[in-house]
């Protein structure tokens, strides 16, 4: 999969080589497809390169947990494929497949461990189920992050310090990558930062890569190297996260520049999407530059990661 | 697997500390119902008390530990996050498993060791005399136990692998109606009318422990027979 199209219908040579370098992936998801009554994810792919953090982004029920699951193998893909670190999982042994399962950690978005648990059992646990799994560094991480209950049960632990928990084990276990499933959601700000500072850190290691879940864009306008955007289990974009900022924009229009633009639509076949906002339109603008140089007397402002998403989800093609 | 093991074992020893209180007054119920009408000597005393404390123990603690298991596994979305780990599917049927085989056995050695203490005080009490249970029936009655719960962990463990113990709920009371149909008084009647007896069967293999290890026999095959049962079906799963 090469991340170089904004909308999927972008052409590559308007918005200039962002193809990725052919390096290796730490997860590959191929055309997973999965059915359920009332809900489908339909030909999703992605990938996670070495040493990069990609967001998966998407509304609430958009398909982002059931893709995760996938790829954990919690949930069996009707078709299509998961690999990890170049290894094609389905077709693994029990025993290859367990040793490949310690190389990747996860982290949910609800502290799931057994009720009857203190900190302890579950540092004991991780440590049973990673060989490689370095208690002192769990220690230190619980430390520093101001986790010092050693005998307080899961049960009792906050939202946070159940995330805390959760990394703490994680980042401890010798995984090298990690799969993380919305670990913002529900938490403060102060928190939440420590949780990405933590991760950032992490990340510093050029053998580590991480695929977060997150309907909070803006934990990953700063984490995140490139963004799949999932919507009705489909990916309707999937692209690098500068491309966004740089490249992308949002121009403000009435009605009658809105034609005029549209008139002379300079992207190809890349659909206008708009939102009405009353007195002006919004329209989506896939290049910035290439805009300005046709159109130098409109606005066009710089788009996040929401407007994006905001535009795919609620924005009218003409 | 140790890891698996290990949070089954988490769970159990969260939810032990509910249990002294109704073990207690179980113990004391087992102890008193009925006394009046054994024989009063050290030995029928012990027997009754230290049987009674076994059946009510292990009927209700090892039952009580696998609902508590397959129940903990729901909460919080566990069953889904356990095969985050580096664990294949197949090794959470085996653990849990062979975690309800340990905790049988472990309820097993600490109810015939209350049973038995409770026994001999009794007897000392009420008669004067310490006694107990001869070795062989605590064996027995063990055994029939360990066999019933094999055989009835082994018919519904796989329906709980399947759709979680939720919505298997309504299977679980199956067995135990099966068992109910022999207290109506057709069903005695009809169990009457049998060509053979329980007792003449035991007459045939000479010894009722031979009886009961081939029964043992038989319910551990079930048990693995479910197990294999139960790794097919998880395997097919989906959280």
């Amino acid at each position: 999969m090469t991340y170089y199209s904004p909308l999927n219908a972008i052409d590559p040579s308007l918005v200039g080589p962002y193809a990725l370098d052919p390096g290796p992936c730490d997860l590959h998801v191929e055309s997973v497809t999965k059915h359920y009554d009332g809900f489908s994810l339909r030909d999703v792919a992605l990938d996670v390169p070495r040493g990069s953090v990609v967001g998966l982004v998407g509304r609430n029920g958009a398909g982002k947990t059931t893709l995760m699951k996938v790829v954990l193998g919690a949930t069996l893909p009707d078709s299509g494929r998961v690999e990890l670190f170049g290894t094609y999982y389905a077709a693994l042994s029990d025993a290859e497949r367990a040793r490949l399962r310690e190389r990747v950690g996860f982290v949910g978005a609800t502290v799931a461990y057994p009720a009857g648990m203190t900190v302890t059992d579950v540092m004991r646990m991780y440590e049973l189920a990673y060989p490689a799994f370095d208690r002192a560094r769990c220690h230190q991480l619980c430390t520093d992050m101001g986790l010092d209950a050693p005998q307080r049960k899961v049960s009792e632990l906050s939202r946070g310090m159940g995330m805390k928990l959760q990394l703490a084990c994680v980042l401890a276990s010798g995984a090298e990558l990690l799969l993380l499933d919305e670990p913002t959601s529900g938490l403060d700000p102060i928190v939440r930062e420590e949780v990405l500072d933590i991760l950032r850190t992490w990340m510093e290691d050029e053998g580590h890569s991480m695929l977060v879940s997150s309907h909070i864009t803006s934990d990953l306008e700063h984490l995140a190297d490139y963004l799949v955007m999932i919507e009705r289990g489909q990916v309707v974009l999937a692209c690098e996260r500068d491309l966004i900022s740089d490249l992308m924009g949002i121009a403000q229009l009435r009605a009658e520049e809105l034609e005029r633009v549209r008139a002379e639509w300079p992207f190809g076949q890349v659909q206008l999407r708009v939102i009405d906002r009353g007195l002006y339109k919004s329209l989506l603008v896939p290049s910035r530059t290439t805009f300005h140089e046709l159109f130098p007397a409109y606005a066009c402002d710089r788009a996040s990661i929401d407007d994006v998403m905001s535009f795919i989800v609620k924005g009218k093609v003409i | 697997m140790k890891a698996l093991l290990f949070s089954d074992w988490c769970t159990l020893k969260g939810v032990a500390r509910n249990y002294p209180a109704p073990a207690l007054v179980i113990a004391a119920v087992a102890t008193f119902a009925g006394i009046q009408d054994v024989e009063p000597v050290a030995s029928a005393i012990a027997m009754h008390v230290h049987s009674s404390i076994v059946s009510v123990g292990l009927m209700m603690f090892s039952f009580m530990g696998f609902f508590t298991l397959f129940g903990n596994d729901e909460r919080e979305g566990w069953e889904a996050v356990r095969l985050s780990l580096p664990v294949t599917r197949r090794t959470v049927v085996h653990a849990r498993y062979l975690a309800l085989l340990i905790l049988f056995g472990m309820v097993a050695v600490v109810v015939n060791l209350v049973g038995l203490v409770m026994g001999a005080i009794t007897a000392l009490v009420l008669n004067g005399q310490v006694g107990f249970m001869p070795f062989s029936e605590g064996v027995l009655l063990t055994g029939i136990f360990c066999m019933v719960y094999l055989v009835y962990l082994g018919l519904t463990t796989p329906v709980v692998f399947k759709m979680g113990i939720s919505k298997a709920r309504i299977y679980f009371s199956l067995p135990f109606m099966l068992c109910l149909l022999f207290t109506f008084e057709p069903v005695k009647d009809a169990m009457q009318q049998l060509p053979v007896s329980l007792g003449q069967i035991s007459a045939i293999f000479g010894s009722p422990l031979l009886l009961l290890a081939l029964g043992l026999a038989v319910a551990a095959a079930i048990y693995g027979a479910s197990m294999l049962v139960s790794e097919r079906i998880y395997a097919a799963r989906d959280f």
